[in-house]
């Protein structure tokens, strides 16, 4: 940090005195009329655009919503209760902007970019406006960068990549925002920046993702922008545009790669849907406006892999739904669908029964990501979709009491273990390596002599031997990021070398 | 005023515009209107006899009789016994701004107030009239207000347009530019040893 003196600071002071131009300042000024639930009907302001930014008299902010042929009907962001009949409004002439900068990491704010943590005062380097058209298709290019989320279950079966949209979907308390939380600290030492974006969610629970992100070092690359339920609609309304307007800057300024995370839509649906009432917009199924399709495409639309000429960088992003029952066709949970390239489906049912994530790959899809998928995960993974899809209908079969032949019983057994492997515990994403080492024995059908019981500990303790004993393993996949036949070697003379042993103790421990 | 209000009031200025301009009595009925509105500045009680809604219309209608009978032109008379009728009276007052817009937009005229910390000349309000009306190509009409809480300088106030060339806001304004520099500072620097000496 610099140091300054007193009388120089008061020289700087002095200067910016004498260096002041007094100018005629011409406003466009209008009058409140109407004020209350967090929206203003403003009289005059014959100029004012749709999405300007308005001051009142207090200082506090709004946004112009409806343009009418006397008034206007905007949108408070602060304290309305502050606000009076007959303030004086008036009109920036900019359009809602968010400050955003290198500052910004690893904090937590409200959408309008103060903080919210206990940290210093956040100093801008630009404001970046909230609403942006999306780049056409000259800036873009396909996606082909992998972005891992580092579950296997989604890696190996819904790969998402750089600049895609991956709806996560379910019902409540199906680990939707545990899938985003463990994609955030995968991105540890990835050349990613995180966005979460929480809307309407519980202030307790944000400050535990803040904890949970700290502990596993991911907050160095995060950023939190939270508007909780106690906010106002207007800010849960902003919210998910600034956190893409504040990845965007990390995109466009720095070329780097970016994952916003917004927590979730379906709660920022309603947020508008409060707002397009109160300010009389004719609702219509379920009484949401007309335009919330657009609300959602205008916003997803800005994710992007940028062509090299932009500078290549990348904005993924993962908006969550919450359904209610699973009704995935529903208004919201439908647009979004139709929006995304694909998603994530989680069911109830896994979830209690124990399969977690409790992905339904049967109906999850992504239709980009493919192209993303690392080749190492492609050559172990190609069949693992269509084996579960076979699992799940030989294990309707099995229920019936029908009696199996051998061949059937073995392949059911097989894909037990695989439905097995694919369990993982929250907060712990797995590299790429260790994801293909597994499913690869599992595939190979090297887990068929394990009790389903001991898979877990099986994994852990076989990664443990293949990190200490066959390292070289690692750095081929690191390099070539594909299973090359050498690569395949050292599996399978790894898994041979371990297995017998581990069989053995295990039946030590029984006995 | 609410916006449903404003929506009413629209609706009676428009058809009070458009019966006045048939008859080319605009400047008429909106003098007449203004003198109506300081009356009933000066004299609330008549306002709110003539807005209460319990009363029946022939009490309301046989005072309004009385008092404006012979002094209004027929046209406002009778329109203020409509507001009377349909209960609109306390739309009045928002009746005549929007009478008043309609009619200067027609007539090519732009209505401006200025205020200053002291009073002005009648010289310099032609002058203030003559430079608005080469600005906004209209015919300024301009009314003045006195505030001391400017400071010096003047505050023009035209449609929606404020132009502020005050002493009080250009003081305003090096406070917020100081005040920014100051936390700009504060962000960047970190104080010498020698500060508090």
């Amino acid at each position: 940090m610099k140091q300054f003196k007193a009388q120089e600071i008061v020289a700087l002071l002095k200067q910016e005195i004498q260096s002041y131009q007094p100018t005629l300042v011409m406003e466009q000024v209008g009058k409140v009329i109407e004020v209350g639930d967090g929206i203003a009907w403003v009289y005059g302001l014959q100029n004012a655009m749709a999405g300007e930014m308005l001051e009142f008299e207090n200082g506090e902010i709004a946004q112009v919503f409806n343009l009418e042929e006397n008034y206007v009907g905007t949108i408070i962001l602060g304290d309305y209760l502050k606000i009076k009949e007959g303030e004086s409004v008036r009109s920036t002439g900019k359009l809602m902007s968010v400050p955003v900068g290198k500052d910004i990491l690893g904090r937590v704010i409200n959408p309008v970019g103060q903080p919210k943590d206990d940290g210093p005062t956040i100093v801008p380097e630009k404001y970046y406006p909230l609403e942006r058209i999306a780049p056409g298709i000259a800036d873009r290019q396909p996606v082909f960068e992998s972005l891992q989320t580092g579950l296997k279950s989604i890696d190996a079966m819904i790969p998402i990549g750089r600049g895609q949209r991956e709806l996560i979907i379910g019902d409540r308390k199906t680990g939707k925002t545990a899938i985003a939380i463990d994609t955030i600290i995968n991105q540890k030492d990835q050349d990613v920046i995180c966005v979460y974006v929480a809307i309407g969610q519980k202030e307790s629970t944000v400050a535990a993702i803040k904890d949970t992100l700290q502990r596993h070092g991911a907050m160095g690359y995060t950023i939190i922008i939270d508007a909780s339920s106690s906010e106002t609609a207007t800010l849960q309304y902003i919210a998910p545009y600034a956190g893409c307007a504040i990845a965007e800057y990390f995109m466009y300024e720095h070329n780097r790669h970016t994952l916003v995370i917004y927590d979730d839509l379906s709660k920022h649906a309603a947020a508008y849907r409060q707002l397009s009432l109160l300010l009389r917009r004719p609702p219509g199924r379920e009484a949401y406006p007309g335009d919330i399709f657009y609300l959602h495409s205008r916003l997803l639309e800005r994710s992007i892999k940028l062509s090299k000429e932009r500078g290549g960088g990348s904005l993924t992003a993962l908006p969550i739904i919450e359904t209610q029952e699973g009704e995935v066709s529903a208004y919201i949970p439908t647009n979004v669908i139709s929006i995304t390239d694909g998603q994530i489906y989680l069911t109830p049912e896994l979830f209690f029964s124990g399969i977690r994530p409790a992905v339904d790959v049967g109906i999850s899809v992504s239709r980009v990501g493919g192209k993303a998928q690392t080749k190492a995960m492609q050559a172990v993974a190609k069949n693992l979709r269509l084996e579960l899809a076979n699992y799940r209908e030989l294990e309707a079969f099995a229920q019936l009491g029908t009696e199996l032949d051998k061949t059937t019983e073995i392949q059911l057994e097989r894909d037990r273990r695989l439905v097995e492997i694919l369990k993982q515990d929250q907060y712990h994403p797995m590299p790429v390596a260790e994801q293909v080492a597994v499913i690869f024995v599992g595939i190979e059908g090297y887990l068929d002599k394990i009790s389903c019981s001991q898979i877990s500990q099986f994994e852990k303790e076989f990664l443990e031997y293949l990190k200490i004993h066959h390292t070289e393993y690692h750095k081929i996949i690191a390099s070539t990021r594909n299973l090359t036949p050498e690569a395949k070697e050292i599996l399978k003379q790894a898994i041979e070398a371990f297995l017998p042993g581990f069989i053995a103790k295990s039946q030590d421990k029984k006995s | 005023m609410k916006t449903k209000q404003l929506h009413h009031a629209y609706y009676y200025a428009t058809a009070l515009y458009e019966l006045a301009k048939e008859q080319k009595l605009l400047d008429q009925i909106l003098s007449e209107m203004e003198e109506l509105a300081q009356i009933f500045e000066l004299v609330p009680q008549a306002r709110q006899f003539l807005e209460l809604t319990f009363l029946s219309d022939d009490v309301k209608q046989a005072m309004l009789e009385k008092v404006f009978g012979k002094s209004l032109h027929p046209i406002l008379f009778f329109f203020l016994k409509i507001l009377v009728v349909k209960d609109h009276f306390s739309l009045f007052p928002t009746v005549l701004h929007l009478y008043c817009k309609l009619t200067d937009e027609s007539l090519g005229r732009v209505r401006a107030s200025v205020t200053t910390a002291v009073p002005l000349k009648d010289a310099e309000i032609q002058e203030i009239e003559q430079m608005l009306s080469a600005y906004f190509h209209q015919q300024a009409v301009v009314s003045t207000f006195v505030d001391q809480k400017i400071l010096g300088g003047m505050i023009v106030h035209v449609k929606d347009l404020w132009l502020d060339s005050s002493i009080a806001s250009h003081l305003k304004r090096i406070h917020k530019k100081v005040s920014a520099k100051a936390q700009e500072l504060a962000h960047t620097v970190e104080l010498s040893p020698d500060y508090h000496e």
